[in-house]
C-alpha cells in the first residue's frame, strides 16, 4: 500500500512538475521566446499540430536551411523517425516506418503523391532539400487523407514561397568530389510571384570503407553521379482567389555499381523527371473552393553493357482534383473532394502498355465540440481502379485538450489499403494481375505536452500504435526458381513513439535545443505462410526493433552550431532473429557548423559539415557500406530586395 | 587336460582384455569426424554459410567458416568439392572460390573472377571452374576455363559449352561438365579442356558422382515449367558412353541447383531425393524402395563411416533450414540446425 502511495505521489508529482511553469537553475525562459507553428498539411486535417489526430515531425525551413546540401533521405535520416535505407552516397535511398516497408509509406509533394507507380516507392535520393521549405513526417495519415499507399503513413514535402524578394547563390564541396551549386530567387510584384530554384549536383563518391567480406579497406568504383534540378514557379495572390503553377524538371545520371561483393563496372541508370502541378483557390464567402491539375511524365532506364541489360520504361500521370470547404457556424467545417487520375506505364519490361484509371472521393468533415475542446475527424474515401476494382476506406480521428494548450490526449482508427505497384502486377512472366491491395486496420493513441516551462520549454509527445496488414505483397521465388509477388504476408506490427524537445534562451544569448527521438518498434508475421513456418513472431527482417535520434543546436548571434547522433539497433537478415544473421547496430554523429553575417541586403553564410565524425564502418543494406568521416563546405551568398 | 585349461585361461584373459577401456591408440573412429554442410544462403544478403556437425558429440556450430577466418563467408553459395585436404567453396554472388582446409576451415587462398563461377574440379594443380553471365540481348557467357592453382592466377585456356555448368567432375582421363540449361553433357580434355564429344542425357543435368566401377551418376531435374521429365543417367566415364538411365518414377526437382543424390557403394545403393527419398540398385539400374515418403529434402548426402543418410530442408531464402539424419531403413535418429537453404554434405573423418 504504501509502495502504491508512493508510485501515485511520484507519478502526480512529476506531472505538476511538467505542467507548472518554473524556472531552473542557471537559465532564463523567456517569456517572449515563441515557436514557429507551421501549418500541418501531410494529415489533410487543416488544425494545427496540437489539435491533430496523430502525431506530426515538421522539419522547418530554418532546419532545413542548415542541411541545404543535402537531401531529403539524409536530412529525414538524421532528423526524423523514419528508417531511411540508404543505400550510400550516389545511391538509392527509400523510407519506410513503423516496421512496414518503402512501399508502404506514401511521398507527397503539396499533396500530390510521388510514389512510383511501377516500384511503389520513392527515391529520396533524388530530392534535393534545398527544394523544399518544409517535410513533414505523418506516421497515422490514413488513406482516406491521400488515398493508397499510406499503410505507414506519409511524408509530405512543402514547397511554399518565402515571403520576401531574394536571389541567392550557393557553392559547396565535399569528400569525395563532391560539388553542388544553385541559384534560388524571388519575386513578387503586385501579387504576381515568381520563383526559380536551379541545381547541379555531382560526385565522384570513391569513398573508401573497410570491406568486412575480406577485412579490408577498399575504395567504392563506378559510383559517379550527376543530378540537375529546377523548380520553378509562377502564381498571383489576390484578394479572392489565388493560382500557381510550378514546374520541377529533374535529369539524373547515377552510375550503378551495385554491391561491394561483385562490383559492377558498367552498370548506368538515367532517371528524368518532369512534374508540373497547378492550383487554383478561390474564397467564396464560407466556402473555399480548390482546383489542382497534375502531369507528370518520368524516365526510369537501366543500362548494364555487362549483361546486355536496357530496361527503358516511361511513367506518365494525369491528376486533377476538386477541393470545397464549407464552415457550418464554429463547430462543424465540411470538406470532401472529388478527383482522377490516368496513369500509363510503358516498359520493354512488361508485355504491353499498361493503363490504369482511378475515380475518388472524399468526405472529411471536422467537429469541434465540448467548448472547442473536443475535436472529432471522420472520413470516408471511396477510391475505383480500373484494374482492381473499388477500395472503401474509413478512418476516425480525434484530439482532446485536457489542459488549455498544454496537454492533448489524441487518437485515430483507420482502415487503409495499398494498391499493387506496376511492377507486382505485369513485370514480365512473374507480374500477377490477379494481385489484390494490401489493406491494414490500424489504431494508434498518443499525447502532447506543449511548450511547458519545465527544463527550459518543452513539449512531448508520446504514441503508441498497433497495426495489421492483410495481403501484404511479397515476392519469393515460385516452382520455377522465379521470384513473383503473392498476397503472402499477414503482418502485425506495434511500437512506442517518444518526442521530446527542450529549449532553452540563456543571458548572451545563447538559444539551447535539445531534440530526441526514441521509437520502439515490433513487426511480426503474424501467420504462417508455409508448414513450419518459423518466422511468425519474429522481428521482420532488416526493421530495426529501435532507433534513438538526438540533436542539440546551440545559436549565438551569428553562429549556430548542431550536433546530430543516431542509433539503429540490430538488424535481422532471417526471420528467426539469429544474431549471427545480422546487421549489427551502429551509430552515427554529424556535426553542423554555421556562420551568417549581413550586410545591410547582403546576407553571407558559410556552413561547414563532419558527418559520421566518429568513423563509424556500417551497413544500412547488407553489402552497402557508408562512408567514414567525410566533410562538407558551403557558401551561400543571399540579396534580399 | 591342464593344457585345454591353459588354452580356456589364455581365450578368457584375451576376451577380458580386448573388453578392458581404450587406451588411445583405438580412437572411434567417429571422433574426428566433421560434417559440413554447404548452405546457399539469400542471395540479396548474400549470407551463405557453413555449417559444422560433430556426428560424435551432435554438436553444431554454425557460420563456422566466419568463426575459423573473423570474416563472413560472403557470397551466396553454389556448390563446393573437397579435394585432398582442401574445400573449394564455389560462391556466384560475390564471384569468388575459397580455399579453405578441409579440417580447420582456415582460408588458404581466394580466388575472384569477373563472372559468376558454378562448379569446380582440381587435377593436380589445375581448377576447372564453370563461368556464367547472363546476357539479356546476346549469348549468355557460359564456360570453363583453367586455374593455375601453384601459382594461383589464370591461365590463357577456355572453352565455352552450351549451357551453364553446374558440375565438373574428373574420371577416365577426361572432364565431364553438366550442361545445366539443356540436356547434354560435354566431355573434355583436361590438357587443353577442348571439347571432345557431347553426350545427350535428361533435361537440367546437376551434380555428378563417380562410383567405384568408374560410373557417372548424374540426377537430371527436369522441369515443372517447361514439363520436361526428371531422370537418372548413368555413364561409362571409361568410353563416355551412356550405360542406362532412369525415367519412370523420378520426380522433377525443386530447382536446378537441387543437390539430389548420394552413393553407397559397398551397399551397391544410390539415394536419390523423390518426393522423399528412393533407394536405387546400382546393379540394375532401378527404384528398388523408396526410404522415405513424401519429405521434401532439398540436398542429401551418405556417410559411410556411420552408414547414416544425412538429408536438408530448406525453409527458403530468410529463415535457416535443417539437418536430419537417418538410418538405411529411413529411420530419424537426429536433427540439427544449419543455415539457409542446405545444398551440400561433406564428411571428413581422420
Amino acid at each position: 500500500m504504501l509502495k502504491l502511495c508512493i508510485r501515485y505521489s511520484t507519478a502526480i508529482i512529476c506531472c505538476v512538475l511538467f505542467l507548472t511553469p518554473i524556472t531552473t537553475y542557471g537559465q532564463t525562459v523567456s517569456d517572449t521566446l515563441q515557436l514557429d507553428e507551421i501549418e500541418v498539411k501531410a494529415t489533410r486535417i487543416y488544425q494545427p499540430r496540437n489539435y491533430q489526430p496523430t502525431n506530426v515531425e515538421v522539419i522547418d525551413s530554418v532546419q532545413l536551411e542548415m542541411l541545404k546540401t543535402l537531401s531529403v533521405a539524409e536530412v529525414l535520416a538524421s532528423q526524423s523517425s523514419l528508417m531511411i535505407k540508404d543505400y550510400g552516397p550516389g545511391g538509392m535511398a527509400t523510407a519506410s516506418q513503423r516496421g512496414l516497408s518503402s512501399e508502404q509509406i506514401q511521398v507527397l509533394w503539396e499533396g500530390i503523391p510521388i510514389n512510383s507507380p511501377m516500384q511503389g516507392q520513392a527515391d529520396l535520393s533524388l530530392l534535393p532539400a534545398s527544394f523544399f521549405s518544409n517535410v513533414q513526417v505523418s506516421s497515422g495519415t490514413p488513406s482516406t487523407a491521400f488515398g493508397g499507399g499510406s499503410l505507414s503513413g506519409a511524408l509530405y514535402l512543402g514547397s511554399d514561397w518565402k515571403q520576401t524578394n531574394y536571389v541567392s547563390t550557393h557553392q559547396s564541396i565535399g569528400s569525395f568530389g563532391q560539388w553542388q551549386s544553385s541559384v534560388q530567387g524571388k519575386y513578387n510584384a503586385d501579387g504576381v510571384l515568381v520563383s526559380v530554384r536551379g541545381l547541379y549536383d555531382y560526385g565522384d563518391n570513391d569513398y573508401e570503407y573497410f570491406s568486412r567480406a575480406y577485412n579490408r579497406v577498399e575504395k567504392r568504383k563506378h559510383n559517379r553521379s550527376k543530378r540537375y534540378s529546377v523548380m520553378s514557379s509562377v502564381g498571383q495572390n489576390r484578394d479572392s482567389d489565388q493560382w500557381k503553377t510550378t514546374f520541377w524538371l529533374s535529369d539524373s545520371k547515377n552510375q550503378i555499381p551495385g554491391d561491394i561483393l561483385s562490383t559492377n563496372p558498367k552498370a548506368r541508370q538515367n532517371d528524368k523527371s518532369l512534374r508540373w502541378l497547378s492550383s487554383y483557390d478561390k474564397n467564396w464567402g464560407d466556402t473555399e473552393l480548390a482546383f489542382k491539375n497534375y502531369l507528370e511524365k518520368i524516365k526510369l532506364n537501366y543500362f548494364d553493357p555487362g549483361n546486355g541489360t536496357r530496361s527503358l520504361s516511361t511513367t506518365k500521370r494525369w491528376m486533377v482534383s476538386s477541393t470545397a470547404i464549407h464552415s457550418v457556424g464554429e463547430h462543424l467545417l465540411l470538406k470532401g473532394e472529388v478527383s482522377g487520375e490516368l496513369t500509363s506505364v510503358e516498359t520493354n519490361n512488361y508485355k504491353d502498355i499498361k493503363n490504369r484509371q482511378q475515380f475518388s472521393v472524399l468526405t472529411n468533415p471536422e467537429l469541434t465540440l465540448d467548448s472547442q475542446r473536443l475535436r472529432i475527424y471522420p472520413s470516408l474515401r471511396v477510391d475505383m481502379y480500373s484494374d482492381f476494382g473499388t477500395v472503401l476506406s474509413p478512418s476516425l480521428g480525434a484530439n482532446y485538450e485536457l489542459f488549455a494548450d498544454r496537454l492533448f490526449l489524441r487518437g485515430q482508427l483507420s482502415r487503409d489499403f495499398n494498391a499493387p505497384s506496376f511492377n507486382a502486377l505485369y513485370w514480365g512472366d512473374a507480374g500477377d494481375p490477379n494481385l489484390k491491395p494490401e489493406r491494414s486496420n490500424s489504431a494508434e493513441l498518443g499525447v502532447s505536452l506543449s511548450q511547458t516551462q519545465f527544463v527550459g520549454i518543452t513539449s512531448l509527445d508520446i504514441t503508441g500504435y498497433y497495426s495489421k496488414v492483410d495481403n501484404g505483397i511479397r515476392w519469393y521465388p515460385n516452382n520455377s526458381g522465379q521470384w513473383a509477388p503473392s498476397n503472402v504476408e499477414q503482418v502485425t506490427t506495434k511500437g512506442i513513439e517518444a518526442h521530446l524537445t527542450n529549449t532553452f534562451l540563456y543571458e548572451g544569448p545563447w538559444l539551447l535545443t535539445i531534440d530526441q527521438k526514441g521509437i520502439m518498434t515490433s513487426t511480426e508475421i503474424s501467420e504462417a505462410r508455409f508448414r513450419g513456418d518459423q518466422g511468425v513472431g519474429n522481428q521482420v527482417r532488416l526493421v530495426p526493433k529501435w532507433k534513438y535520434n538526438a540533436s542539440l543546436t546551440l545559436q549565438r548571434g551569428i553562429a549556430t552550431a548542431v550536433l546530430k547522433y543516431r542509433w539503429i539497433s540490430r538488424r535481422y537478415l532471417t526471420e528467426t532473429e539469429a544474431v549471427s544473421n545480422s546487421l549489427d547496430p551502429y551509430q552515427v554523429i554529424d556535426a553542423h557548423l554555421q556562420l551568417k553575417k549581413t550586410y545591410q541586403n547582403f546576407n553571407l553564410k558559410v556552413l561547414a559539415a563532419a558527418k559520421n565524425i566518429l568513423g563509424e564502418n556500417y551497413e544500412i543494406i547488407s553489402w552497402y557500406p557508408m562512408p567514414k568521416r567525410n566533410y562538407n563546405f558551403s557558401i551561400t551568398a543571399t540579396y534580399k530586395f | 587336460m591342464k593344457q585345454r585349461y591353459s588354452i580356456l585361461l589364455l581365450s578368457l584373459v584375451l576376451v577380458i582384455a580386448s573388453c578392458g577401456k581404450d587406451n588411445g591408440n583405438n580412437t572411434d573412429p567417429l571422433e574426428d569426424a566433421t560434417v559440413y554442410v554447404l548452405n546457399e544462403g539469400n542471395f540479396s544478403s548474400a549470407n551463405g554459410s557453413i555449417t559444422s556437425y560433430s556426428p560424435e558429440s551432435g554438436s553444431t556450430t554454425l557460420q563456422a567458416f566466419d568463426k575459423a577466418n573473423g570474416r563472413p563467408m560472403a557470397g551466396y553459395l553454389q556448390t563446393s568439392k573437397v579435394i585432398g585436404d582442401r574445400l573449394y567453396i564455389v560462391s556466384n554472388k560475390a564471384n569468388k572460390i575459397e580455399i579453405v582446409d578441409k579440417n580447420s576451415l582456415k582460408s588458404e587462398g581466394t580466388i575472384e573472377f569477373t563472372y559468376s563461377p558454378t562448379a569446380i574440379e582440381v587435377v593436380d594443380e589445375t581448377a576447372y571452374v564453370g563461368l556464367y553471365q547472363y546476357n539479356q540481348n546476346s549469348e549468355d557467357i557460359r564456360r570453363i576455363i583453367a586455374y593455375d592453382l601453384a601459382n594461383m592466377k589464370k591461365t590463357d585456356q577456355k572453352t565455352d559449352v552450351s549451357s551453364m555448368v553446374r558440375d565438373i567432375e574428373f574420371a577416365g582421363g577426361k572432364l565431364y561438365a553438366t550442361n545445366n540449361g539443356g540436356n547434354t553433357v560435354t566431355v573434355l580434355d583436361p590438357s587443353d579442356i577442348s571439347i571432345e564429344k557431347t553426350i545427350n542425357v535428361g533435361y537440367a543435368p546437376n551434380e555428378m558422382l563417380l562410383d567405384n566401377e568408374d560410373r557417372i551418376w548424374i540426377a537430371c531435374n527436369g522441369s515443372s515449367y517447361t514439363d520436361k521429365p526428371a531422370s537418372l543417367y548413368v555413364l561409362d566415364a571409361q568410353t563416355a558412353t551412356k550405360i542406362d538411365s532412369i525415367v519412370t518414377g523420378v520426380e522433377v526437382g525443386t530447382t536446378s541447383y537441387q543437390k539430389r543424390m548420394s552413393l553407397n557403394v559397398e551397399k551397391a545403393e544410390a539415394y536419390l531425393i523423390n518426393d522423399g527419398i528412393s533407394v536405387i540398385d546400382m546393379n540394375t539400374y532401378s527404384i528398388k524402395e523408396q526410404a522415405i515418403d513424401t519429405e521434401s529434402f532439398y540436398s542429401i548426402g551418405y556417410f559411410p563411416l556411420q552408414e547414416r543418410i544425412y538429408t536438408g530442408k530448406s525453409k527458403g531464402t530468410s529463415q535457416a533450414g535443417k539437418g536430419y539424419v537417418y538410418d538405411l531403413k529411413g529411420t530419424a535418429v537426429d536433427s540439427f540446425n544449419v543455415g539457409i537453404i542446405p545444398h551440400k554434405f561433406h564428411f571428413t573423418s581422420n
